[in-house]
């Protein structure tokens, strides 16, 4: 079965680049444009990982990365963000893992692969 | 004039004039020239030394006469005798001259080490005991510094300390080189007088600056938030078109789909769009365009905004009543449209669908107060203070610029701006702009 991965990101075309390319890498993929419709994907389906942007209107990535974690301990969550001052906030330690944006995704794609397979190990 | 009279009258004249001055040098000059000037008290020269605590260590800062018997009769008795009116006494003149003399050069070299010296030493009894000394005899006495004593000749001399009710600041030093005329009672509370006055001016002056060093930290510091927010700003804006640009290029790289390649191709152009649009609002932001003043009749600008607005205000199907009266006021018309333009938009967009918006106008003292009113979603209590911030916004294809632009603006005309909101009541804009222009350019 194919691994299934959300992305959480306001942007629309970033959206699509982001679902394109990873469908790509042979996963399954659904989009949310903000964090409340993340959530309640979240809710709903079983999924294997979370790519969720931080700076988004009415509910920010690390107050979306909050809820997740009360609700699914155990989902990874990879943060993927321009912005790199939020490394040392304390939530987004909570997070898998902290990638800053760039066209080039062959860090998300390397860092996706390395946790599903890591999960693969503990099964 | 009897002596009490020329007192008085010369030392009015000296305090008046270290009063109205603000720069430490002026006040050292106004002091050291009343001292040596022969229509004041007359000493043959005269210098200051600062005192600083923290290194218990006096250094020279400027001395007023000539440095030997030769100069005394050369230079200075020109400088004397030239006629001068008294008003134009402390004026700068003689600045550049007193500057490169040779005495004021050997004080500017002077150093005393406090520490160093005796209890007797009159260096120290001054900061120590605060009051001032009649030195007889100069060469002779065994308490003054010897490199003090390397610039004097046979005379009396007379020190006093420059202090306040809580600060030691320096010392006045005057001696009687080359006329040899005898210090009286009365020069000396002269003297203690413009000492006193020195010291409160000098203070003045350091308070000032420091009251100016804490308002440039301030605004450096202020300076450097708006900074924070334009780099969260420009990280946003033009960081994440970038990204999907370089994204979508790629893919375009490695495909020999046609249709694909059209349709990434549109999406750079279109995020390339966005990306023009952001770099033209940052320079319209950081260009400030003078105002340009006409009359404008205030209900039909504000008609004119609504017209602009008519499609989004009918798709939301939002009634708008125009209540403002044909005040006629002067303003920048294209600057002031901007504003209310914002405005009503901000209204519009945080209207719910069958919103009402009252736009109304009044006048309160000497300024026209527009006042926009919404019934719409509000802003939150913690978020008000913030919204005219530039680069803060809570919507999401927003760049937080309209307000702070409006305001900038309204500021300009000698107005201001105020907002009032309640989540899910709505939100209250009054802009007062006054009524009479007072520097029209």
């Amino acid at each position: 079965m194919k691994n299934k991965i959300l992305i959480i990101e306001d942007d629309e075309n970033e959206r699509m680049l982001y679902k394109e390319e990873l469908e790509k890498e042979g996963y399954e993929i659904l989009t949310a444009s903000s964090g409340k419709e993340g959530l309640s994907i979240i809710e709903k389906e079983s999924l294997n990982l979370v790519i969720l942007d931080l700076r988004m209107p009415e509910m920010d990535g690390l107050e979306v990365l909050g809820k997740i974690l009360s609700k699914r301990k155990h989902l990874p969550v990879i943060i993927y963000s321009s912005y790199s001052q939020y490394k040392n906030n304390f939530l987004s330690w909570a997070a898998d893992a902290y990638i800053i944006k760039s066209s080039d995704m062959s860090e998300l794609k390397n860092k996706i692969r390395e946790l599903f397979e890591g999960q693969k190990d503990e099964l | 004039m009897n002596n009490l009279k020329k007192e008085i009258w010369m030392v009015h004249f000296i305090v008046k004039e270290l009063q109205t001055t603000m720069d430490i040098d002026e006040i050292i000059h106004v002091s050291l020239t009343g001292i040596t000037a022969g229509y004041f008290l007359g000493f043959s020269r005269a210098f200051i030394m600062l005192y600083d605590k923290e290194k218990n260590i006096l250094y020279g800062e400027k001395g007023i006469g000539p440095f030997d018997q030769e100069e005394a009769g050369n230079i200075w008795s020109k400088i004397e005798s030239e006629e001068m009116p008294i008003e134009k006494f402390f004026e700068n003149g003689k600045k550049e001259e007193i500057k490169n003399s040779r005495f004021n050069i050997a004080v500017k070299n002077l150093k005393i080490d406090i520490n160093e010296l005796s209890e007797e030493n009159y260096f120290k009894k001054v900061l120590k005991e605060k009051k001032v000394f009649v030195i007889h005899n100069v060469l002779d006495n065994p308490h003054i510094p010897s490199n003090i004593k390397q610039l004097l000749y046979p005379s009396d001399a007379i020190i006093s300390p420059l202090f306040t009710e809580n600060k030691l600041i320096g010392v006045i030093f005057a001696d009687n080189s080359f006329h040899r005329k005898a210090i009286t009672e009365e020069i000396v509370n002269l003297f203690s007088i413009i000492s006193i006055h020195t010291a409160l001016s000098l203070e003045n002056f350091f308070k000032y600056k420091q009251i100016k060093d804490i308002q440039k930290q301030l605004i450096e510091k202020e300076k450097f938030a708006t900074l924070g927010k334009v780099a969260s700003y420009i990280t946003h804006e033009v960081k994440n078109p970038i990204v999907t640009i370089g994204g979508f290029s790629k893919q375009i790289l490695e495909t020999d789909d046609m249709a694909k390649i059209k349709r990434n191709a549109e999406i750079i152009y279109k995020e390339i769009l966005r990306l023009e649009k952001t770099i033209d609002n940052i320079i319209n932001f950081s260009t400030v365009s003078p105002i340009s003043y006409q009359e404008i009749d205030i209900s039909t600008t504000i008609e004119k905004t609504i017209e602009i607005l008519k499609r989004e205000i009918e798709k939301k199907k939002i009634e708008i009543c125009n209540l403002t009266y044909s005040y006629k006021i002067k303003c920048d018309p294209i600057q002031i449209e901007e504003v209310f333009l914002n405005i009503i938009q901000n209204a519009v967009e945080n209207s719910f669908e069958y919103g009402k918006i009252e736009i109304s106008s009044e006048i309160v003292e000497n300024f026209l107060k527009i006042k926009v009113k919404d019934r719409g979603k509000g802003i939150d209590e913690n978020m008000l203070e913030k919204v005219m911030d530039p680069f803060f916004t809570t919507k999401k294809k927003g760049l937080g610029l309209g307000l702070a632009i409006s305001k900038e603006i309204i500021e300009r005309h000698d107005g201001r701006i105020e907002i009032e909101s309640k989540v899910n009541e709505g939100t209250i804009v009054n802009i007062y702009l006054p009524m009479e222009v007072k520097n029209e350019e």
